[in-house]
């Protein structure tokens, strides 16, 4: 975890002026309308606080044009994995005022179109992604509080071209902007815009914004490599109420208009999670209380904006809070290092970060009132995709709880299996399901063999290529859709059909989904008069758990390479169907 | 992080110069990340690292030090120690009687 407000810029660029080790630090090319080196080096900075080490290749003050338009241009040889477009607003203000009022609006276009001409470009570079600062809006006012209202207005022509930079970032799978005029607004312009700097040394902003303004472009870094939080583990008492249920009871907590000013606080701390929820963060509870006590608020107090079904695990009891942390991790089938826990006792908080180092912890602050603003403040919930399954996402958890429970009612797991009533889409890409697709593919790190993170501009070239065989799986039964959840890519040559990625959400292991997907392929395979079926498993500190996935499909070792990357084949012919209890559903588009 | 700062409350007849000198000598070590010698004939020249990019850390670290603000006109004209000293000591100075 890391805080990007907890650090000062100084400090940030003394840590960032080490380079950084040679091996596995991610490249960023930093094109600047301004000086570079200040934010360069708090980035570099923030990345090693973060452990997410960072290379960065900067050209020589105010040649953007100049590196973009250059094929042979370091930028190029340097091959990075992300760029960022540092833009000026002081800049382009001078640009504006320099024309005539009635002609604005048309330069404003024109320097629109510029710089996304240079983004376009760049945005072909080989697996890139682009981060674009969007402007800040300047403080200067001609007419007032009247130049909101005037098409001449430099600020009216900043928003404009701002909408466009947003556009295009929408319509491109690689191109993110950040919200500058946010993050300059939340500490204030006054504390942004330093115009001294500007002068003298071409500073886009104050050096003490820096770290917020960098922070970003690392939150966006790190949610394309499919980084982030997606579960929120929160405590009860003091956290979503007032008081101490098992001591205060129902009526004696402080929630809502019982509590005066507090209880509200509360109130609006769970509507705010309540909206995390609906984008698709999974709501745990990890409560130091007996269950049925706990759980009595959520039923009966009227003031509860969180429901019990908003919660995805509840987990009550006298247990220590890390071992709870990893039942819940366990139950929901997610990474402890994508778990943000939420507690208002320092022992609590300080006990998770000493045995459970891999979650995020934040402080909390005393006064409820203050909770959303300083969570706010540390961005912990950015995304590099938006999609329907996002939003369901919180219900297929919760659908997969329930699953845990009912598991425990049947004496073998293939009865429960065969009581769970699967049916599963086994299909080719198509255009609707590539943003999630690209999602899993970025995400996945336990059930990936190959652990290739294929662009999504890479898989959508797959898509159109007969020689390729990329197909997605989702899986529903009787306790719902648990949506798309695994991608198998194929490449044929003349006889073999190589298995390039095969990776699958561990929210649906032990299915037997992959025999079954085992078997659509062989058929595929054998339809297309392909003879053998070859797949290959490359080790990762994460994905021990496939290492015999070949071997169990009833695949022979091939090679073993002493990187103990091993490659399995199978010979359509030798194949035996299984008899995983799923059933080829057809596709339904949703409408 | 924070230094105790001459800013507090003392008067300004005990502001001397090798008081300042020593808060910039913290100032230093903050922006070098090492203890680093000062005199009142130390330059740019005289110290690795004292470019272009540390001089401007270097007066916004002693902004926040001293509680002063610096001039764009005096921005580019501290690259020496007694430079430095002299013109934190005539702003306190002028801070004082305000």
């Amino acid at each position: 975890m890391y805080l990007p407000g907890e650090f000062d810029y100084i400090n940030l660029m003394r840590l960032g002026a080490a380079p950084a080790a040679a091996g596995g630090a991610a490249r960023v090319a930093v094109l600047g309308f301004a000086t570079t080196q200040y934010y360069a080096a708090v980035l570099r900075g923030l990345g090693s606080a973060a452990a997410f080490p960072l290379a960065t290749y900067e050209p020589e003050y105010d040649t953007v044009h100049q590196t973009v338009l250059d094929e042979h241009s370091p930028l190029y040889s340097f091959r990075p994995d992300f760029v960022v477009f540092l833009t000026a607003v002081q800049r382009l203000r001078n640009v504006l005022l320099a024309a005539d009022q009635s002609d604005r609006g048309r330069v404003g276009e024109r320097e629109a179109d510029q710089l996304l001409s240079l983004v376009r470009i760049v945005s072909q570079i080989p697996s890139v992604t682009v981060v674009i600062n969007e402007f800040v809006v300047p403080y200067e006012r001609p007419w007032g509080n009247f130049s909101a209202r005037v098409d001449a207005s430099v600020a009216r022509v900043v928003r404009a071209i701002n909408d466009r930079l947003r556009e295009a970032a929408a319509e491109a799978a690689n191109v993110y902007t950040v919200d500058c005029d946010y993050i300059a607004s939340w500490e204030g312009k006054r504390a942004w815009f330093d115009e001294r700097l500007w002068f003298y040394s071409k500073s886009f902003c104050h050096p003490q914004a820096l770290p917020y303004v960098a922070g970003q472009a690392i939150d966006i870094f790190r949610a394309v490599k499919g980084k982030g939080c997606k579960c929120i583990a929160l405590d009860l008492d003091n956290v979503l109420w007032g008081g101490t249920i098992g001591d205060d009871g129902i009526k004696g907590i402080r929630l809502g208009e019982l509590g005066d000013g507090e209880g509200e606080a509360y109130v609006q701390f769970q509507l705010w999670l309540k909206e995390l929820r609906a984008r698709g963060i999974i709501l745990a509870v990890c409560s130091k209380n007996d269950e049925e006590k706990a759980r009595e608020p959520f039923r009966r107090h009227r003031d509860m904006v969180l429901k019990e079904p908003d919660i995805s695990c509840f987990i009550a009891n006298w247990g220590d809070k890390a071992e709870n942390l990893r039942e819940i991790a366990r139950r929901l089938n997610i990474g402890l290092d994508s778990i943000v826990f939420l507690d208002d006792s320092a022992f609590e908080r300080n006990l998770v970060r000493d045995l459970v180092p891999e979650a995020c912890v934040p402080e909390l602050p005393v006064d409820p009132a203050d909770f959303i603003p300083y969570l706010e403040s540390l961005n912990l919930f950015e995304t590099a995709q938006f999609s329907d399954e996002d939003r369901k996402r919180a219900g297929f958890y919760r659908a997969n709880a329930l699953r845990e429970g009912e598991q425990r009612k049947f004496t073998t797991v293939g009865e429960y299996l065969i009581s769970l009533s699967s049916t599963a889409v086994f299909e080719r890409f198509d255009e609707y399901h590539l943003p999630r697709i690209a999602q899993l593919v970025q995400r996945t790190n336990q059930f990936n063999l190959t652990t290739i993170r294929h662009s999504a501009e890479d898989l959508r070239q797959f898509a159109e290529d007969p020689t390729y065989f990329p197909f997605y799986l989702t899986l529903t039964d009787r306790f719902g859709d648990n949506g798309l959840i695994s991608v198998i890519i194929g490449k044929r040559d003349e006889t073999r059909l190589e298995i390039v990625s095969w990776l699958m959400s561990c929210r649906v292991i032990s299915r037997r989904l992959e025999e079954f997907a085992l078997d659509q392929i062989v058929a595929v395979a054998r339809d297309s008069g392909i003879a053998q079926i070859r797949g290959r498993y490359v080790p990762t500190p994460k994905n021990s758990l496939v290492s015999k996935h070949y071997e169990k499909l009833g695949f022979r070792l091939a090679e073993e390479l002493p990187d103990g990357s091993t490659t399995w084949e199978l010979d359509v012919s030798e194949h035996v169907p299984s008899d995983a209890p799923i059933e080829r559903a057809a596709l339904q588009l949703e409408s | 992080m924070s230094h105790p700062t001459l800013r507090s409350s003392e008067p300004l007849s005990s502001l001397n110069r090798e008081r300042i000198m020593a808060s910039l000598a913290r100032v230093f070590e903050q922006v070098f990340g090492r203890p680093v010698e000062l005199t009142d004939a130390t330059t740019a020249a005289d110290l690795e690292g004292w470019d272009s990019v540390a001089q401007i850390l270097l007066i916004l670290a002693s902004e926040r030090e001293f509680g002063v603000r610096f001039e764009s006109s005096e921005l580019a004209n501290v690259m020496n120690v007694g430079a430095f000293v002299t013109l934190v000591e005539s702003k306190l100075r002028t801070t004082e009687q305000a």
